[in-house]
């Protein structure tokens, strides 16, 4: 795959090409044909300006964790690995406001936070893998979502390359900010396809004082989604309210069960806070019908949270979006279609509250794939792939179809990246 | 009848009409899409449209008052076919010039579209159209126990369309986010009359994380300049079940600056976080507001809200702080009466300004926390040096400033000095780290200040979203770019 400026010039970035190492950014089977490491900012603005006038293509990568999403590159020339761009830039606890380098993954973020007792309140993921730049460009959510928000709700600003080699920032390091257009927002879900975030500004906030977790099993799943769901739009302000299904490979072993449903909840703030949390919650999950009601060990909270949203790795992986009131009939019936296919039970996490559900699931297929997003639709929900071992996905089964903003959305693309160089060809409707 | 001077300078200006009387071909032609008793053209009727919260004017060809998308669509059309810009306005209450149509054109008025189009609590979610008061939103979900947590000091009149242009704020986003944080999905028009639905209004799509752009996230805040918005759908929040409200006064600026810095600085977030000076208080006082300490000089408003046994171990924390900090006396709201009265006194503090002299303006920068207290004392330095009063009544728990500069614009020179003494408080702001508006948005207002926070690449990059919506450069032009900056209509080749 020779692209039109095969060039004589040296490029002036670090790009290696050394064996095999191609093959670690593969995205299905389309392999880069060289791979760069640029360390700065400035660096990634002048490769990708470079890659616009050769006509070259451009993959962003962080950790990798969510290549799957999205259909193949149409044109694969240069992985670019944002590895390098690893740093704290800035960080001021008395303003509750952080800012880091794309490349930093989500654990060393949260490591740099936890030393002055305050935390990003972005989970999901691996955070030992998942890059920040990775995680908003997917836009990433984990458990947390239900209190905290998504990426949007806590990025204040953003510093991005775009394609003619610009440098631009978005925002700005302050809570509150109407400056201008929201370009913050553009970058957050765009999977990289019109520009390459570098650096990004958060607030954060502080540790929770006190904090436990309360599980329950139900063998009714309408019963336990129903509990799961009024928990999370109540005033007690949990910080997550999860259902899972029993054998959820992403739970510990000790409390996961062969079948039925486990409903976990997050209990969070002020020590009076949570104990109240704790009481409440008990009470609505054994009057919905829970077979037994319980905590894990103090110990095994933490792992417990951070373990849950972890993918398991069985082949298809679905991200289901409705109404919250409607999520527990898409998973219902999304996981019936996938058992169908495959003697292995389907895992699936319901974040109550949120109205999104993943789905994962092995012997996936195109066709397979298609019924349950059709499924879907028909209940008003969307449905997503992030990732599809084997399974051939283009754009409209990756994303599903494109709707009535679907043309203002390849304006967009044609104002920030008119020759294509990002991403091409993997996004909604093919972008 | 001596024929009306022209008042606007837009680009293909037709007269509203001629000596005669004779109604123009556009206020015909805008008839024709919305009624001709919802066009208004006589200078009486369109009075109301030249201005908005802000010092700036400006002269509509035509004002029409749209009922629904459709409307909408066929005004655009319209102004298209006479080469008029078109500018949206929703109450009027906005404070940087933004509905204001400093080129002419269509105003559009909401007055006819105003419903609440459906409410869903289960799903924490209402769809409303734009021209619906802010607080009405909250009204009309309470039986619910829910309400829309932007809550501006000019709820009581704003509309959510407007605060969407805005990205309004408000006391209580300290702890729960600006208007783009509640906004989950739009429908709007844009200029070329396309009719387009984003996020959770995509059809058959009331979900959260619609795939593609996050358009809805552009459209908030874009200040009219992208589309006409005419349904948002909304996040709605369930109601606390406890609340306490405290005012405590300090004998210095400097140490009610402290106290909030303390108080973030120890890992709490109030809900609202209030700052008030003794100008302020002194206004209030005189426009009859009881109960406000006379001699302090801040007072802080703060409000803590959650579970009962949340609020009440949290209490004693942050009371401790503020006297830590030298408050000389903290009351707290026993009653929901109370309450109000505190928060009355709170939203009502720009009105009672006009006890002091007739004008004002309201300045809005905000700055990162910590940097308070030195913010602060240069705002009283610039008083000084001007010699203006400024009052200073802000939301400081999320750094955001509102210097209310009180003058009398009677006074030949007084309304340069206002602008200077604005432009100078908002250099340090930016100076400091932070920034030109934290919710009335630039407008008019500051895009003179624009290049102090952007550079030309990324003027460049808010073009090229702007060009994607509205690319011939049609809705409230003027807005937010400074001149030498403007978005230029895009030539396309067929």
């Amino acid at each position: 795959m020779n692209g039109p400026g095969d060039n004589v010039n040296p490029v002036p970035l670090a790009a290696q090409l050394t064996t095999g190492e191609a093959e670690r950014f593969a995205i299905r089977s389309a392999v880069p044909r060289r791979v760069a490491h640029p360390k700065t900012p400035g660096e990634v603005a002048e490769l990708l300006a470079d890659a616009t006038a050769k006509g070259d293509s451009v993959v962003p990568w962080g950790g990798g964790t969510h290549q799957g999403i999205g259909a193949s590159p149409e044109r694969y020339d240069i992985a670019c690995s944002l590895s390098h761009l690893n740093e704290v830039v800035a960080y001021e606890p008395a303003d509750l406001v952080v800012t880091v380098q794309a490349g930093m993954t989500l654990g060393q973020a949260q490591d740099h936070l936890r030393e002055k007792g305050q935390f990003l309140a972005l989970d999901g993921g691996r955070p030992e893998m998942s890059t920040i730049g990775g995680m908003l460009a997917t836009n990433s959510s984990g458990p947390s979502r239900l209190l905290y928000g998504s990426a949007r709700d806590l990025v204040l600003g953003m510093q991005v390359a775009l394609p003619n080699g610009h440098l631009v920032r978005s925002g700005g390091k302050v809570v509150k900010n109407v400056v201008g257009y929201d370009l913050n927002k553009l970058h957050i879900g765009a999977l990289g396809t019109v520009g390459t975030i570098c650096e990004i500004t958060f607030k954060v906030h502080p540790l929770p004082r006190s904090e436990g977790t309360i599980l329950a099993h139900f063998t009714d799943f309408d019963a336990a989604n129903e509990v799961a769901e009024n928990l999370a739009r109540s005033n007690l302000s949990l910080r997550s309210v999860i259902a899972f299904s029993g054998s959820l490979r992403s739970a510990p072993a000790d409390i996961r069960q062969p079948a039925g449903t486990t409903v976990a909840v997050w209990c969070a703030g002020w020590p009076a806070a949570v104990e109240r949390q704790k009481r409440d919650v008990i009470a609505a999950l054994s009057g919905a019908g829970a077979s037994a009601v319980f905590g894990p060990n103090p110990q095994a909270h933490e792992t417990f949270w951070a373990g849950i949203s972890r993918p398991t790795a069985l082949g298809v992986q679905v991200k289901l979006a409705s109404l919250p009131s409607r999520i527990g009939e898409l998973v219902a019936v999304s996981s019936d279609l996938a058992s169908q296919a495959s003697d292995a039970e389907a895992d699936w996490i319901v974040y109550a509250g949120v109205g999104i559900a993943r789905l994962a699931f092995t012997g996936g297929s195109v066709d397979l794939i298609r019924r349950i997003r059709d499924a879907t639709a028909l209940r008003g929900g969307t449905c997503v792939v992030e990732s599809a071992d084997g399974v051939p996905i283009d754009p409209v089964l990756a994303w599903g179809p494109v709707r009535d903003d679907f043309a203002l959305m390849k304006r967009v693309k044609a104002q920030f990246d008119p020759k294509r160089t990002l991403n091409p060809g993997r996004f909604v409707g093919g972008i | 009848m001596t024929p009306m001077p022209s008042t606007s300078s837009s680009v293909g200006t037709s007269p509203r009409s001629d000596q005669n009387g004779v109604i123009s071909p556009l206020v015909q032609a805008l008839g024709s899409v919305v009624g001709d008793a919802n066009v208004h053209w006589r200078r009486e009727m369109v009075r109301s449209y030249e201005y908005d919260g802000s010092i700036d004017v400006g002269h509509p060809d035509a004002v029409a008052l749209v009922g629904s998308c459709s409307d909408v669509v066929g005004v655009m059309r319209t102004a298209a076919r006479f080469g008029l810009p078109v500018v949206a306005r929703g109450s009027g209450t906005g404070l940087s010039g933004g509905a204001v149509p400093t080129e002419g054109g269509v105003a559009l008025g909401f007055s006819r579209m105003r419903k609440v189009v459906s409410v869903d609590p289960a799903n924490l979610r209402a769809v409303v159209e734009p021209g619906l008061v802010n607080l009405d939103l909250t009204k009309s979900v309470s039986k619910y126990g829910l309400y829309f947590a932007p809550d501006p000091s000019s709820q009581a009149a704003c509309s959510i369309g407007g605060n969407v242009a805005e990205n309004a704020g408000g006391a209580h986003c300290l702890a729960y986010g600006v208007t783009t944080n509640h906004v989950t999905g739009l429908e709007c028009v844009l200029a070329s009359g396309e009719v387009v639905h984003t996020g959770s209004l995509s059809h058959g799509m009331p979900a959260s994380d619609s795939p593609g752009y996050d358009l809805t996230g552009c459209l908030v805040g874009s200040e009219g300049t992208f589309a006409v918005v005419t349904q948002v759908a909304v996040r709605l929040m369930p109601v606390a079940e406890a609340v306490r409200t405290i005012l405590a006064s300090f004998p210095t600026i400097d140490s009610a600056s402290q106290a909030t810095s303390d108080i973030i600085g120890a890992g709490i977030i109030p809900a609202a976080l209030e700052m008030m000076d003794a100008l302020t208080i002194q206004a209030l006082t005189r426009a009859g507001h009881t109960g406000l300490p006379a001699d302090a000089a801040a007072v802080l408003l703060v409000e803590v809200e959650g579970l009962r046994e949340g609020v009440d171990e949290l209490v004693p924390h942050v009371e401790s702080l503020l006297l830590g900090a030298g408050a000389t006396e903290i009351r707290t709201a026993r009653t929901g009466d109370e309450r109000d009265r505190l928060w009355k006194a709170r939203k009502g503090a720009l009105g009672a300004l006009g006890q002091i002299k007739p004008n004002y303006v309201l300045q809005d920068g905000v700055i990162p926390r910590t940097r308070l207290l030195e913010v602060l004392r240069t705002v009283a330095e610039v008083s000084e040096k001007y010699n203006l009063p400024i009052a200073n009544v802000f939301h400081a728990g999320d750094g955001n400033l509102h210097p209310c500069i009180i003058f009398d614009a009677r006074v030949p020179g007084e309304v340069e000095k206002v602008i200077a003494a604005g432009g100078d408080i908002l250099r340090k702001c930016v100076d400091v780290g932070g920034t030109l508006s934290g919710e009335h948005g630039i407008g008019l207002e500051k895009q003179a200040y624009l290049t102090w926070v952007m550079s030309h690449q990324d003027i460049s990059a808010q073009h090229s979203l702007k060009y994607a919506f509205d690319p011939d450069v049609r809705l409230n032009p003027g807005k937010i770019f400074p001149h030498a900056y403007r978005p230029v209509p895009q030539l396309r080749i067929a």
